[in-house]
């Protein structure tokens, strides 16, 4: 297996990838990972690269990358947006076919807000893409409140107090400031975007085979909102897989998810010719 | 950022591929490098891409600056065995990427010719480049942010990776010191960390490090950037800090950036600083400590990082005028 990590242009600026490929039989597929969002992306890192390298040697071409003002690829955070983030996976997606060379068929495999995006992306491909959906955000205001918690966290720990509640953070961002998430600084066309998000309520008729994957700590059923998005989908399964919340700050040190990565992979032999 | 910074990857000791990103100009001094030290889980790219902030301010001040993954972290080989966070931590903390920052070193100077070196980084990458600085001299400077002094985790090994050449070298100092009146004063005064001591006395006796018998401190919690600790001031401070710290301060320059709100400074005031404060004042000289005011463990707010930014520039500025 080869791993081989480069720049790639998205019109004015670089997108930092890695590139996992086999040694030997190559499958006609790829995928392209879409990463959580800011710090999240930073916990899961180990998570995705594990499961990237597990499906490389399947034989599978695999790209991970870094949305603008992510990672190490170019730009700054604030200047980022759901626009740019769709059209570097748009770019990602190019850039896969152009280095794996023969491909029938880029699939798209996503945790949480990068499940979203891939599911959105999904919708505009012409290819029918394998669709796997680990955990994704469903409805993006409730996960844009959940952001400026964080700020709100932050402010009770430094100021002992609030000074700016949620809707002042709106306003503030609605104004042309910024505001701090994790040390991110997040601008109004990013927040205004993922805050339209609604899976469920986005019309969609594809024919592609869909994996979604609700991660809990227990055993349990599946979501209303997820057997929902499941209930889009003509091709679709959804499955609950026991793990801790790895896109978070947890107790366990966590670089592989073994159940995760189970269902995806049983579900994929299933898919595969 | 532009052309000038490429993704790099060289082979550790062990073989394993280790990936970083360098941020080199085609006029970037030789004479002395930066590179950048993994806080621990987030990789090369740091919280909310701290090291990406830093190694870009670096690289415009005409450094070659590297940052990079070491094992088992980001995106490179090998898998880390801990359990929990605070056991990945506490293995950091007694050296668990010196020798791969060796090797990047190495390889700086392989592939750059560069043998001078600079060592920066937040949390485990501060501890990091204190132990590495203090075994190899090719460490010139030590730019540490939030620089841990205890051990989160009573399992972490001491003696697991540093080699036993190593370990010699980092205890030398105290050795030394046993010798000389002014410090058994100290000593019988009970001034000095005389555990510490007593266990390096017994080190060099047996022949062999001895396991510190320290009690497990709560795992630490992230509370929205401030990494929260039970407040339990137990015997978890890290034996190596002193003798790492003075090794350095011995020759080489150390600045020290802290934030305010962040418990790792109380630790180093409590810990270190009420132990050894006139140790550290035999080294101001070289020494440098300064405070962001009201910041983080991870300078979230913009402004922290405008301040920590601006005081790591004017130091290397002072020191590493071209």
């Amino acid at each position: 297996m080869s791993e081989t990590p480069f720049y790639f242009p998205n019109g004015s600026y670089r997108l930092f990838g890695v590139l996992h490929e086999a040694k030997g039989m190559l499958r006609k597929e790829g995928f392209v990972f879409c990463a959580p969002f800011a710090e999240e992306k930073l916990w899961a890192h180990r998570v995705m690269l594990n499961f990237a390298r597990q499906l490389a040697e399947r034989g599978y071409s695999v790209l991970r990358f870094d949305y603008m003002g992510n990672g190490d690829s170019e730009g700054n955070f604030e200047e980022s947006s759901l626009e740019s983030m769709l059209s570097d996976t748009q770019c990602a997606i190019r850039t896969l076919r152009q280095k794996a060379g023969d491909l029938e068929r880029v699939n798209l495999l996503g945790l949480r807000l990068g499940a979203t995006i891939a599911a959105i992306i999904e919708e505009k491909q012409q290819d029918s893409p394998k669709l796997i959906l680990w955990e994704p955000i469903m409805n993006g205001a409730s996960y844009m409140r959940e952001m400026l918690r964080i700020n709100l966290s932050t402010q009770t720990a430094v100021y002992k107090k609030i000074l700016h509640n949620s809707d002042d953070l709106v306003q503030m961002m609605q104004n042309g400031k910024t505001v701090n998430v994790d040390g991110y600084e997040m601008a109004w066309p990013l927040y205004e975007q993922i805050a339209y998000i609604d899976l469920i309520g986005r019309s969609n008729d594809s024919p592609c085979h869909v994996l979604i994957v609700q991660i809990s700590r227990r055993e349990g059923s599946v979501s209303p909102a997820l057997g929902k998005l499941n209930a889009k989908y003509s091709n679709s399964r959804v499955a609950v897989s026991v793990e801790e919340p790895f896109w978070k700050e947890i107790r366990h040190y966590y670089s592989k998810a073994n159940n995760l990565y189970q269902i995806t992979t049983d579900w994929l032999k299933g898919h595969e010719h | 950022m532009n052309t000038e910074v490429e993704p790099v990857f060289f082979d550790n000791r062990d073989n394993l591929r280790l990936y970083g990103i360098l941020h080199r100009s085609q006029d970037a001094r030789k004479d002395v490098g930066i590179i950048i030290l993994s806080p621990g889980i987030k990789s090369r790219v740091a919280p909310h891409r701290l090291y990406v902030k830093m190694a870009n301010r670096f690289y415009e001040m005409g450094f070659c600056v590297l940052r990079f993954d070491p094992h088992g972290i980001g995106d490179s080989e090998g898998e880390i065995e801990a359990r929990t966070t605070a056991d990945f931590y506490g293995s950091v903390q007694v050296g668990r990427f010196v020798n791969d920052t060796i090797d990047a070193m190495d390889w700086m100077e392989n592939a750059h010719g560069i043998s001078r070196f600079i060592l920066a980084g937040l949390c485990g990458g501060a501890i990091t480049g204190l132990l590495t600085g203090a075994i190899d001299q090719r460490v010139h400077s030590l730019l540490g942010l939030g620089i841990p002094v205890i051990l989160d985790s009573a399992k972490a090994d001491q003696t697991k990776y540093m080699t036993r050449g190593q370990l010699e070298d980092l205890r030398g100092s105290y050795l030394k010191k046993l010798l000389d009146l002014k410090s058994w004063t100290r000593f019988l005064s009970l001034k000095s960390d005389y555990r510490l001591i007593y266990r390096s006395i017994l080190t060099a006796i047996k022949g062999e490090t001895v396991q510190l018998n320290t009690p497990h401190p709560s795992p630490p919690v992230e509370n929205e950037g401030v990494r929260v600790e039970s407040n339990e001031l137990g015997n978890n401070f890290n034996p190596y800090f002193p003798m790492a710290l003075h090794n350095m301060l011995s020759s080489r320059r150390v600045l020290l950036i802290f934030s305010e709100a962040d418990r790792l400074f109380w630790e180093f005031e409590e810990k270190y600083m009420s132990s050894y404060k006139n140790e550290f004042e035999k080294y101001k000289n070289n020494a440098e400590i300064y405070i962001t005011k009201g910041a983080n463990h991870i300078f979230s707010f913009k402004v922290w990082q405008a301040e920590m930014l601006k005081a790591s520039c004017e130091w290397l500025d002072k020191n590493y005028k071209r």
